[in-house]
């Protein structure tokens, strides 16, 4: 409150506290002096724009002097009385319904316990353009005092730096909380297939079912008829897996490439279980524990090159369902909700309930996830281009 | 299979109903229609939203109980659309925008009673149509579904699309180039097969595609709005009905045309039952099949006849139980929604496919049986209420107005929830409006917008699977032929009727009239996209390339056509074809007034438009609402101060409860909101 006292008292003299852009004149003295009152976050975006807006109106002191004392009472605060007292938006970027959302709304409700002062959780859907609208905002015009999380997919780790649009979402220019679980993708074929084993794929065609062109349900195929010599016909343009899997039924297609959560619940897992369904192969280094004895890439890469654009592709399922807060959110707060996420994941009441929901808890921390989008960020020009080529359609 | 046709089967479905039948199943059963019938009033929130906010609660339920209550919402959620289409000429849902063109006509007469009776008759009939085809049809689900592959689903696309030559009316060219706008709109955003963008300007927004709803409700819900407010008078000035009359005329419509009912429930059942086909085509399925199966319909449709209601609704509601059919067999939702239902079923432990035709065919029963008994009570509700409801279309039209805008508002909101759906919103509200008076159907371009990229879909995974062979499948040449039919069967009446005269031009001297610049209009647009597609790889552009050469087409020789038409001539106006109908709602805005008086009334509705929108950036939509309304009242009609207040605070309240605190739209962010942060944490929305 010190600081709205300070305010009132020096607001008719003008607007002291405006924090202006670098090379901008005027009120030096004044402006040093209200810093030093209080820790104030000059690099807050919002504050920013609604005080210049304020200087343009002339509006009085006094009434610049409450928003002043709002905005800077509420970094004075300790993380518990922060969230005691504001509520949090967790912003999911898929629309409701979906499965993302499921999750996030369990997973919301769980978040809210651990997070000191147990605030009101609240789960707001924020869908488009593949997740790169709600990690746009949270980049740019969210609040940043840690009251707004964003629940983002594992595309916009990776998208920007194939798109070229780091304008619109920089996966560098967020905070990372942590990731619920990790993606795996397979190969599997239906009982009408030709292929039924790894080695087939590689001497007897196969047709493929995909969604979409930049999906990696297609490009991990294209891929693997590019560099490994895989002999798949790919047939795009399914609206999902279950398209798909009915082309499969019906002899449309002979198989896909899934995930393995997807095969190990649902119908799918009795099929796999019952011989309808063959698991070909894992698309990955390592097997899952559910298929401990597929082949994976490391039984046909040798090739580095090839190997770094798997690499590539097969990263960001490291950090399946990531959470995110602004580059702005104060440290104490995002090592308060990163450590909330940890209890979260160690929670035994919320694994029980995503183990039956068909998504075992594979979590990573908030760091884990930075170090990955450093390693994308880091990859080289050329494997980049192989990328492109991959996803960018020819003809 | 054999085996299930035995008594087991007839066990199972007996078990079933008493399982349902239970108190507390009932109750929640009652609970989900409740909640379904809310639903369907408010464009804006349909069956999806619905379970994302009843799903939650089922964890905790035994499973039939819960499956029972998210039924009965889905159920009646499309019981109770036709109320805002009928009263307002607002869709409730996608799925009841064909109900808008007589439903809306019967209103204006007076009828609002016995259309909404009608409605709901033929949803009963539909809904329990739809419900007996999935319980008989339980043990060939399977062979049935897997029997329609994708090139199956583009010829019924194409037939889709051939639909548009009845909905078009007297000018079929008008249409053509309607339905091709509509395709190209549907083509805007991420395409799927090549992973470019396409005229996404770069916009965010863009990417996953101009969003259906602010479409519609521009169209349909605008136009209309804006008509009232030049009219100035109540919708309907007097009923033709009483309470009682309206409802029980609406009865013997529906007896009346027993066999159309029957027809459509059996066209949204079977139609309904394949993925990809959503109640917001099925609607306009019926209505052109009533149209050009039922007698006379081709003169009365679209000016308030009650079968143009009755054969979407009995479609619609029957395709409520059809959605099921390949979640319950394949475990593949038919949709969004059917998904979610499936992620239900799945937390209870019961995993949807073929065992839910062996093992739990109980449960697979009673979800037949709540479908059933959800059509019973909801339509029992609104049957109950109908006459009531027909009153509000008789209210002055300042208090009706604000409210329906406000609702229309934060229902296009929900397309996206971003600035984005206001723009488009508006856009297709003035280009809903002029159509509508230049009387172009509006039908076509929303068939096109749904039709349009799910046949270039369909079409390019035919083509990469099976190259032409696609063609030679016996079900698409059955289908092929079919479109054919209906594509030229108008063409074909009118050169049997008139000879070759028809296309040949009726004068050498041209006439150009100023309503020919939405021809114009159009073509330019075309022209735009066309040339802007032609950098993109070649399964990109082929597609628009079709879509943008036949508008242009189309348009030009219907432009030109109408030029040389003789149009001074009093006879040939309009369409220049003879008297055939315009398929759309008739055009009564002028009754009485000049021109001058249209285009000015027309004008400050505009403002009020635009002064909503600028109020809603300047302190959020909720305030908005709640001061729009009031100014509304008090400019426009000079209403008491306390109707106004308590007028604006219940539709206030209500958007507010329904959208800020259950649903949790992220409201767009605000001048107010960006000055005052405090200010902002206080007021919903700002």
């Amino acid at each position: 409150m010190r600081a709205a006292l300070w305010a009132l008292l020096i607001g008719d003299t003008g607007l002291p506290c405006v924090i202006k852009p670098e090379g901008a004149k005027g009120d030096e003295p004044v402006r040093r002096s209200c810093r030093l009152s209080a820790a104030v976050k000059e690099d807050n975006l919002q504050e920013e724009v609604a005080m210049s807006i304020l200087k343009t109106f002339k509006v009085s002191g006094a009434v610049l002097a409450m928003t002043m004392g709002v905005a800077q009472a509420a970094s004075a605060q300790t993380v518990e009385e922060f969230y005691s007292s504001t509520p949090v938006t967790i912003m999911v970027s898929a629309p409701a319904g979906t499965l993302s959302d499921v999750l996030a709304r369990q997973f919301a409700t769980y978040f809210a316990q651990h997070i000191p002062g147990e605030p009101d959780i609240v789960v707001m859907n924020v869908a488009g353009a593949g997740g790169m609208v709600a990690a746009g905002q949270l980049q740019s015009n969210q609040p940043t005092d840690g009251s707004v999380i964003g629940f983002l997919q594992r595309n916009n780790l990776y998208r920007s730096l194939v798109d070229g649009t780091n304008d619109t979402f920089d996966p560098r220019e967020v905070q990372w909380i942590g990731s619920l679980n990790k993606e795996k993708y397979a190969i599997v074929a239906s009982g009408q297939s030709p292929v039924q084993s790894a080695d087939d794929m590689f001497t007897t065609p196969m047709v493929i079912g995909a969604t979409g062109f930049a999906n990696e349900n297609r490009t991990l195929a294209a891929l693997m008829n590019d560099y490994l010599g895989t002999q798949f016909e790919i047939i795009h343009g399914y609206s999902g897996r279950e398209e798909v899997y009915l082309a499969m039924e019906r002899g449309e297609v002979d198989g896909w490439l899934p995930t393995v959560t997807g095969l190990i619940t649902g119908d799918q897992a009795r099929q796999v279980a019952e011989g309808e369904l063959t698991v070909l192969m894992q698309l990955g280094w390592e097997n899952d524990p559910a298929f401990p004895d597929l082949p994976n890439f490391s039984d046909y890469v040798e090739d580095p090159e090839v190997e770094a654009l798997i690499d590539f592709l097969i990263l960001p399922f490291e950090a399946g369902r990531p959470l995110a807060v602004p580059a702005e959110v104060p440290q104490d707060r995002v090592a308060a909700l990163r450590e909330a996420f940890t209890a979260t994941m160690e929670d035994p009441a919320f694994k029980t309930l995503m183990e039956e929901a068909g998504s075992p808890l594979e979590p990573i921390s908030g760091e884990e996830i930075a170090a990955v989008v450093d390693q994308l960020y880091a990859t080289p020009e050329a494997t980049l281009e192989d990328v492109r080529t991959l996803v960018t359609a020819t003809d | 299979m054999e085996a299930l046709f035995d008594g087991a089967m007839m066990d199972a479905a007996g078990q079933a109903l008493l399982t349902v039948l239970q108190p507390e199943r009932i109750m929640f059963l009652w609970l989900g229609v409740l909640v379904g019938l809310a639903i369907g009033l408010l464009p804006g929130i349909g069956g999806l939203t619905g379970f994302a906010l009843l799903v939650p609660f089922t964890y905790t339920m035994e499973p039939f109980s819960g499956i029972a209550m998210l039924l009965g919402m889905m159920a009646a959620s499309s019981i109770s659309d036709p109320i805002p289409s009928v009263l307002f000429g607002v869709p409730g849902t996608t799925a009841s925008q064909a109900t808008v063109l007589d439903g809306h006509a019967m209103a204006k007469k007076g009828e609002a009673g016995r259309a909404l009776s009608a409605a709901y008759g033929a949803s009963l009939v539909g809904g329990l149509v739809g419900a007996a085809v999935l319980g008989l049809a339980i043990p060939i689900l399977r062979p049935l579904v897997l029997s329609i592959a994708t090139p199956e689903l583009l010829a019924i696309t194409i037939f889709g699309i051939a639909m548009v030559s009845a909905l078009s009316g007297s000018a079929p060219l008008r249409g053509i180039v309607a339905a091709c706008m509509g395709i190209l709109v549907g083509m805007i955003g991420t395409n799927l097969m090549t992973g470019e963008q396409r005229w996404t300007a770069g916009a965010l927004y863009l990417w996953d595609g101009v969003p259906m709803l602010p479409v519609l409700l521009g169209l349909f819900a605008l136009p209309e709005l804006c008509d009232l407010a030049i009219r100035r008078r109540a919708l309907a000035e007097e009923r033709k009905f009483s309470a009682t009359q309206g409802m029980i005329k609406g009865l013997k419509d529906c007896v009346a045309n027993w066999f159309l009912i029957l027809r459509c429930s059996g066209l949204g059942a079977v139609l309904g039952a394949i993925p990809g086909i959503s109640g917001s085509v099925l609607d306009w399925f019926a209505y052109g099949h009533a149209i050009q199966t039922e007698k006379g319909a081709r003169e009365t449709f679209s000016k308030g006849d009650v079968r143009g209601v009755i054969a979407p609704e009995a479609a619609t509601n029957a395709s409520t139980g059809a959605i099921l059919v390949p979640a319950i067999a394949f475990g593949v939702p038919g949709g969004a929604a059917t998904a979610i239902l499936l992620s239900a079923l799945m937390v209870h432990g019961i995993v949807p496919g073929p065992e839910m035709l062996t093992r739990n065919l109980d449960m697979t029963y009673s979800m037949v049986w709540s479908i059933a008994l959800a059509n019973v009570f909801g339509a029992g509700i609104c049957f109950v209420l109908s006459g009531q409801l027909a009153k509000i279309s008789t209210l002055r039209y300042t208090l009706v107005l604000p409210i329906i805008l406000s609702i229309v508002y934060v229902g296009a909101f929900q397309g996206s929830k971003s600035w984005g759906d206001m723009i488009v919103l508006l856009g297709f509200g003035i280009l809903g409006w002029v159509m509508k008076q230049l009387k172009w159907a509006r039908p076509p371009l929303i068939l096109g917008l749904v039709l349009g990229a799910l046949m270039e879909r369909y079409m390019s995974i035919s083509i990469m699977r099976y190259d032409a062979d696609w063609l030679l499948r016996p079900g698409v040449i059955i289908l092929l032929g079919f479109s054919f039919l209906v594509l030229f069967r108008p063409l074909f009446g009118q050169l049997a009727r008139k000879g070759f005269r028809v296309v040949l031009p009726a004068s050498t001297r041209p006439v150009f009239r100023p309503e020919d610049l939405l021809y114009v209009f159009f073509m330019v647009v075309a022209g735009y996209m066309l040339v802007q597609a032609q950098q993109w790889s070649f399964s990109a552009r082929i597609g628009p390339t079709v879509v943008a050469w036949t508008a242009i087409i189309a348009g030009a020789v219907s432009l030109l056509f109408l030029v040389f038409s003789n149009r001074s001539h009093p006879k040939t106006e309009a369409s220049g074809q003879g008297d055939d109908i315009y398929m759309d709602l008739s055009t009564d805005t002028g009754d009485g007034l000049t021109a001058r008086i249209m285009v000015m009334r027309a004008g400050i509705f505009l403002v009020w438009v635009l002064g909503f929108l600028l109020a809603m950036a300047l302190i959020g939509m909720i305030p908005a609402i709640a001061v729009m309304i009031i100014a509304f009242m008090r400019l426009e009609g000079r209403e008491r101060w306390t109707l106004c207040i308590l007028n604006s605070a219940a539709a206030t309240v209500l958007i507010y409860v329904v959208f800020d605190q259950v649903i949790r739209v992220p409201w767009p962010s605000t001048v107010l909101g960006a000055l005052l942060p405090p200010l902002a944490a206080i007021i919903p929305s700002v």
